[in-house]
Order: C-alpha cells, then sequence, then structure tokens
C-alpha cells in the first residue's frame, strides 16, 4: 500500500517537533522495510533487528537534520544501511574475539514443512553468495520498489552501476536456486 | 524458477521470495521495542552536530562580517581622501594639475 505523501509529511512534522508518537507511526510503517534491508545486509536475523532499532533511534536524534522537503523512506533506508554496514563491522570484531560462528537464521517453528526449511536454506546461501552491493542492488529494486536512479544515491555509485548488478545478483540468484538447472 | 529478460522492469516472482525471506518476525513486539528505546531518548538527549552548531552561526557571522567590512573599507577610504586632500596639499596640486594637462592633452588630439 502505498502511503499518502501528505499523512507521512505530517507525521514527519510531529516527529520533528519531538512527538514520540508520530514517530512511532512512522516506524509501524516503515520498520519492514528497515528490517529487510538490514537483513539484507547482515544476513543474521538477531543482527539485523538491532541494526534496524539503531537505525530508528538515530533516526530520531537526526530528524532535525532531515529535509522535510525530501522524501523520508529513502533518507530513512539510507540510515539502515549505514546502521547494518556498522554493525557487521562490529559483528566482525566481535567475530575475531569470540570464535563460534553463529547461525545465520533462526530455528525454524515446527509449523515450518521441510520444503519451506530447504528453500529458506537456499536463499540464505544464495544470498551469501552474492557480493553485498548486488544484494542490495537486488532487494531495493525488487522487493523494495526504488527506481535505479534512487539506488544509485543510495549506494553512492553510478546508475549504470545499478542496472548491471541488478541484473547480475537476478541471474546469479537464480542460478543458486536452481542448481540443477530446473525450475522451482 | 524462471524470471523474465532483464529489460528494466521488476523481476516479481523473485522481488516476493526474497521479501518473504527478508521479512522480520514479530512486528508489533519490534516496533514495541523501538518505541521503548525512543521514549528513552528525550528531546534533551537529540544529538546536534559541531557542524549543525556552526551552520546556525554562519549565516549570521557572514552577514555581520560583510557589514563591519563595508563600514571599514568606508571609513579608511574617507580617512585616505581626507589625508589626501590636507596633509599633502602638493600631492594634491600635482594630481589635480596633471589630470587636467591629461584631459587638455586628450582633448587636443
Amino acid at each position: 500500500m502505498r502511503i499518502s505523501p501528505v499523512s507521512e509529511g505530517e507525521l514527519v512534522r510531529q516527529a520533528r517537533l519531538g512527538d514520540p508518537d508520530a514517530f512511532g507511526a512512522l516506524v509501524e510503517r516503515h520498520a519492514p522495510m528497515v528490517r529487510r534491508l538490514t537483513r539484507a545486509v547482515l544476513r543474521h536475523a538477531a543482527d539485523a533487528d538491532d541494526a534496524a532499532q539503531d537505525a530508528f533511534v538515530s533516526a530520531w536524534r537526526s530528524l532535525g537534520r532531515f529535509d522535510p522537503a525530501q522524501a523520508f523512506a529513502p533518507w530513512l533506508a539510507r540510515i539502515a544501511l549505514n546502521a547494518a554496514r556498522d554493525m557487521g563491522r562490529r559483528r566482525r570484531v566481535r567475530e575475531t574475539e569470540a570464535v563460534p560462528a553463529t547461525i545465520s537464521t533462526p530455528d525454524p517453528g515446527p509449523e515450518e514443512d521441510a520444503d519451506r526449511l530447504l528453500l529458506r536454506q537456499r536463499l540464505d546461501a544464495a544470498l551469501a553468495a552474492l557480493p553485498e552491493r548486488q544484494r542490495l542492488a537486488v532487494v531495493l529494486f525488487d522487493v523494495e520498489g526504488y527506481r535505479h536512479a534512487e539506488i544509485a544515491e543510495l549506494l553512492d555509485v553510478p546508475e549504470g552501476t545499478v542496472r548491471s548488478e541488478v541484473f547480475h545478483g537476478r541471474r546469479r540468484l537464480r542460478a543458486e536456486l536452481t542448481p540443477s538447472g530446473g525450475d522451482t | 524458477m524462471t524470471g523474465p529478460a532483464f529489460r528494466g522492469e521488476r523481476d516479481a516472482e523473485l522481488g516476493a521470495v526474497l521479501r518473504t525471506h527478508l521479512e522480520g518476525a514479530d512486528p508489533a513486539g519490534f516496533a514495541a521495542r523501538v518505541r521503548a528505546r525512543i521514549a528513552a531518548t528525550p528531546l534533551g538527549q537529540r544529538e546536534e552536530s559541531l557542524w549543525d552548531v556552526l551552520a546556525t552561526w554562519a549565516r549570521p557571522g557572514i552577514a555581520a562580517g560583510l557589514l563591519f567590512a563595508t563600514l571599514l573599507g568606508a571609513v579608511v577610504a574617507a580617512r585616505a581622501a581626507r589625508n589626501l586632500n590636507t596633509d599633502n596639499p602638493v600631492l594634491a596640486e600635482a594630481t589635480e594639475r596633471d589630470v587636467l594637462v591629461g584631459v587638455v592633452l586628450g582633448s587636443a588630439r
């Protein structure tokens, strides 16, 4: 569902004045996108949620610097990507200090059947096989619906690079998801 | 899994699979946790960077600086002009005579 720019603008205006409830409403609207992006960067559910929380707190603190004439979602997406990368750096430091690696996917619930579990594992492997920029280009374009130019701005790369990354990322993802060459 | 050739449009099938895969669990719980952290960050703790502070000073500072420089320049110029005319009358007279000769010769050519 597309959010009305007027109502979103009003929420941003109220949040900028320090209204935590208005910001809470923005959190509920944008949390799915922020969590998907942090997950795409970190590929670890718990770390991704920590990074997403950090992103929202950072956005709340920085709202005074947000230009209300601009769209809120891309601004928030950029903060989310930065928070996730920061969390990734901290995780790498942590992992060099503590040896055992964590499992990237939480335990499936009893309702998750074998096929879904298999698909989840293959998707984890497929996403892990992509370089971060390629992964993000595909997620931002095919999942979040951003335009190439917007993604280029978010990732600080030329638009042509985004098009190329989306193309190659998709191809590699599909190849990883169909190892035998058949359709799934 | 097959997908459309890349022509700049979205791959809805791949997008839907990825969306489901990346979706976070317990959205209500997540929002509640963020709200709690926001509530624990009162307005007084909202960060204002050094650059923000400097930016608030910059515009009035530059305007005041320009005004001061203009006034100072006007004062110095007025004083220099007065000194030229009063403290060194010979030079002032010579300058005036040179200018006058220049004008006459120039108009004669």
